[in-house]
């Protein structure tokens, strides 16, 4: 069963790293390879020593004949201790890279330094383990080796400690439900990795071409060999091993898929056409309410005409408004159109709190006696373009400000409207939140489809989400949401850093 | 919701490791118990008692006759539960790591070759019964590869497992042509990889036992040249094999050690007048053609028990050991002062009280 594990470990892997060639899936790559290689080795190891039960043997090989094959496989000891001693000193390291890799700790996950830092260890003991230097090392002295085992086994717990507790930060610190769903099943896979290696760490690969000489360490003597746990444990871990894999692959792949099919997007003129299209269409609905608007206020001036006294001050009421009306379209289509005529995003770096005043001033036009709780932390810096990224996140606050006040038209319940922008590892966020009369589950899968609306009123657009859902990816980012029918929304636009 | 499906995932994962583990523990500790039990039962009333519940006992053993064939044959005759014991084989590659499974408990008696007794000597684990006296191990070259004699082995290649008999028969054979390991290229390898190493033709020449031995020379056939056995050097080095357990385990269960030792001694009677019978019980139990244990039949001197006791009474037994560590001293493999006296290390006591009386 471990070597169908090992193959399918493998395999994945392989696979996950053609999809998506970047550091994670290489960092996830090296832990599966490298756990395979000390696991390899073990086999070969326990097949050619013998020493474990029928049934064990069974659990390791399936079959005698396969163990025989195995058995009999030529290679060295020498060579066969520097596998698993390869698997050994690797592991933590990619571990590590990989815990590093997600923390949010910014200094320790932009340092090249550290991550320098991290590959001496293993170096070191890949030089000191390859047999002829373990033996020019040792040979004199029992100090000497004790010294060398001990070392290496210090250096990884130290170096699995501190994932682990990298790992636990950074699940702690995800508060946002999507990233951390992906988050476990990765950190689960991950542990179900380590479990494995933890299994067998705790032997020194030099036992394997030192074995006959007395001298040598005999404290954990055929450690490798002996059942560890019983089989049925042995047959969970391996299973969950599975499992894990599974879920953590696919999570990573349906990501890697999304990716994959917005960059292809990205380049075809389809998709721009889709972009252009959309983006005008939204504008259309938009301006064609507000000439409603304008229109029942022309019915209302002529109404006061028809009548037998002119009220000249309503007169003036209605003119006011129908050229502030004017002067918000014409503003807005000089905007839009100035963006629109592009054909494409623009992205150059702009400080996200620049943006979201732009998108404020926007919403404050519109509802300017609402406020909204604003949370930038700090300055952050994004490739955007400002005009679409500003007026998608200007949709989210208007959409938002819509369902507030739905929630609140009966109660006297108070709104909130709330902006955050953080950083969550590799993503730069803009968060939305309401507490608005939400959605349901059945209209949540609907929502950013164009022309969707729950909503009936003169801002019905129906292409709302659809436009936020176009610039996050044209930003080769994306959109997402959470939402409980009666208590609120969250929309998240994550940027990449 | 997945958040808590994986978290019953952990959970459940975790209480099975839980109950993996106490299982294990479970086993072993209920093990003791029973061998406690039996210790006392035995000792208070004689192992006579009807119902007396069996003492399971792992030996380690190699795949070959001369390690499985007093053990089989006290298993098939009943010997070994005419003395309340139940014999569990384990397999093992070699004898070092039969001691080193003793050390660590996985084992409670294992069988030594020639080879590993360096380790008994140090006093890593004791020897309480004799298994033979064999001629199982060899040195082989390959004519293709200019390997005709001993002295040819100069500057070759040559597959060896360190620490076994292969080593020592290897040892001989250098010491014969006037070499040393210096004047060849060792490589170290498993008893296994030995086989595949010769007949792939990445070595020049093995020094490996019986059943190694005739598979290489089946597969190569003429191409195969026996450059040295136990044969020839067996005045100057006796290639004992022998039983032996952990020191601890000696002294904490001499009782469940004799009672073993007798059950050897029965299998070792029954052995010597149905050699073919015990061969094919042994083929079956270590799951290889019949015929191939047939060809390890002549691998060592088989004695009963009256023999044995003979040769311990006569001293015979104890002079074989002296020489057999004499003999590693010489060829550099331990020096004088890692060696014990052999009353240290070979239960001689055991052996006779072991004895039908």
């Amino acid at each position: 069963m471990l070597i169908i594990l090992m193959i399918f470990l493998i395999f994945s892997s392989i696979t996950l790293l053609i999809m998506k060639r970047n550091k994670e899936t290489f960092y996830l790559f090296g832990l599966c390879v490298s756990l395979a290689t000390m696991l390899t080795g073990i086999l070969i190891y326990i097949a050619k020593k013998g020493g474990i039960s029928r049934d064990l043997q069974n659990f390791f090989f399936f079959t005698h004949e396969i163990k025989t094959n195995i058995q009999f496989f030529f290679i060295t000891l020498d060579n066969l201790g520097m596998i698993v001693a390869i698997g050994r000193y690797l592991f933590p390291l990619f571990l590590l890279l990989l815990a590093i890799h997600y923390s949010r700790i910014k200094y320790i996950r932009k340092s090249r330094f550290i991550k320098k830092l991290l590959f001496i260890m293993p170096i070191i003991s890949l030089i000191l383990y390859y047999p002829a230097v373990f033996r020019f090392i040792t040979s004199e002295s029992l100090i000497m080796q004790q010294i060398l085992v001990t070392s290496m086994m210090v250096w990884i717990v130290i170096y699995i400690i501190i994932s682990f507790i990298l790992l636990a930060i950074e699940f702690k610190a995800t508060k946002i439900k999507f990233l951390q769903k992906r988050f476990i099943s990765v950190i689960a896979f991950v542990c179900s990795l380590s479990l494995l290696y933890l299994l067998y760490f705790g032997q020194d690969p030099a036992q394997v071409y030192q074995f006959y000489y007395a001298e040598r360490t005999w404290g954990n003597g055929i450690y490798y060999m002996n059942a560890v746990l019983s089989i049925p444990a042995y047959i969970t871990i391996v299973l969950f091993n599975i499992v894990f894999a599974i879920i953590g692959f696919t999570s990573l792949g349906r990501y890697t898929f999304e990716i994959l099919e917005s960059n292809r997007e990205e380049i075809t003129i389809q998709r721009k056409f889709e972009a252009i299209s959309s983006g005008a269409s939204m504008f259309v609905h938009g301006i064609k309410n507000q000439l409603l608007a304008n229109k029942v206020i022309l019915n209302r001036i002529n109404r006061i005409y028809d009548s037998e006294s002119v009220n000249m001050q309503q007169i003036k009421e209605y003119h006011d408004t129908l050229s502030k009306q004017n002067e918000n379209i014409l503003k807005r289509m000089d905007t839009l159109y100035n963006s629109i005529k592009t054909n494409v995003v623009r992205l150059s770096p702009v400080k996200i709190k620049d943006v979201i005043n732009m998108s404020l001033d926007a919403f404050h036009h519109k509802f300017p006696d609402k406020t909204i709780e604003l949370a930038i932390k700090k300055d952050i810096t994004v490739f955007a373009d400002k005009t679409h990224l500003s007026e998608a996140i200007y949709n989210l606050l208007i959409n938002a400000q819509e369902a507030i006040n739905e929630n609140t038209l009966d109660e006297n319940k108070q709104g909130e409207l709330k902006v955050s922008c953080y950083e969550v590892s590799s993503y730069s966020i803009v968060e939305v939140k309401d507490n608005g009369v939400g959605i349901s589950k059945s209209e949540i899968k609907k929502i950013a489809e164009p022309f969707y609306s729950n909503k009936n009123s003169n801002y019905n657009w129906g292409m709302g989400l659809q436009y936020v859902r176009m610039v996050a990816k044209k930003h080769f980012g994306s959109l997402r949401y959470e939402s409980e029918k009666g208590k609120g929304s969250t929309f998240y636009i994550l940027l990449p850093k | 919701m997945k958040k808590k499906l994986l978290m019953l995932f952990v959970l459940l994962f975790a209480a099975f490791l839980v109950v993996g583990c106490s299982g294990d523990d479970t086993t072993s500790s209920s093990g003791e118990d029973t061998n406690t039990e039996n210790n006392d039962t035995s000792s208070d009333e004689g192992a006579d008692e009807e119902e007396q519940e069996l003492t399971e006992v792992k030996v380690g053993y190699m795949p070959n006759f001369a390690s499985v064939n007093t053990v089989v044959a006290g298993m098939r005759t009943g010997a070994f539960e005419e003395e309340g014991i139940e014999v569990e084989l384990v397999e093992f590659a070699d004898g070092p790591t039969i001691i080193a499974a003793l050390e660590s408990g996985s084992i409670d008696i294992g069988y030594i070759g020639p080879g590993a007794h360096v380790l008994p000597i140090q006093g890593k684990s004791v020897i309480f019964a004799w298994s033979q006296l064999g001629n199982a191990d060899e040195v082989i070259g390959s004519k293709e590869k200019g390997v005709n004699e001993i002295e040819d082995l100069e500057g070759k290649t040559i597959g060896v497992a360190t620490g076994t008999s292969s080593e020592a028969i290897l040892d001989l054979t250098l010491q014969e042509a006037g070499l040393t390991k210096d004047d060849v290229t060792l490589m170290d390898m498993d008893a296994s990889a030995i086989v595949t190493a010769m007949i792939s033709g990445s070595v020049d020449a093995v020094a490996t036992w019986s059943p190694n031995t005739n598979t290489i020379k089946q597969e190569l056939g003429d191409d195969a040249i026996m450059l040295a056995n136990n044969e020839r050097f067996k005045d100057e080095f006796p290639s004992i094999a022998s039983w032996i357990v952990d020191a601890s385990f000696a002294e904490e269960k001499s009782d469940l050690l004799e009672r073993y030792t007798s059950g050897l001694y029965k299998a070792s009677d029954y052995r010597v007048d149905n050699l073919d019978q015990v061969a094919e019980w042994v083929a079956e139990e270590i799951a290889v053609s019949a015929d191939s244990v047939l060809a390890q039949t002549s691998d060592g001197i088989w004695l009963t028990e009256d023999e044995l006791i003979e040769m311990v009474e006569s001293g015979e037994m104890k002079a074989l050991y002296e020489k057999q560590a004499e003999n590693f001293v010489e060829a550099g493999r331990l020096t004088e002062d890692q060696v014990l006296p052999v009353e240290d290390y070979v239960l001689f006591d055991n052996m006779l009280n072991a004895a039908t009386e």
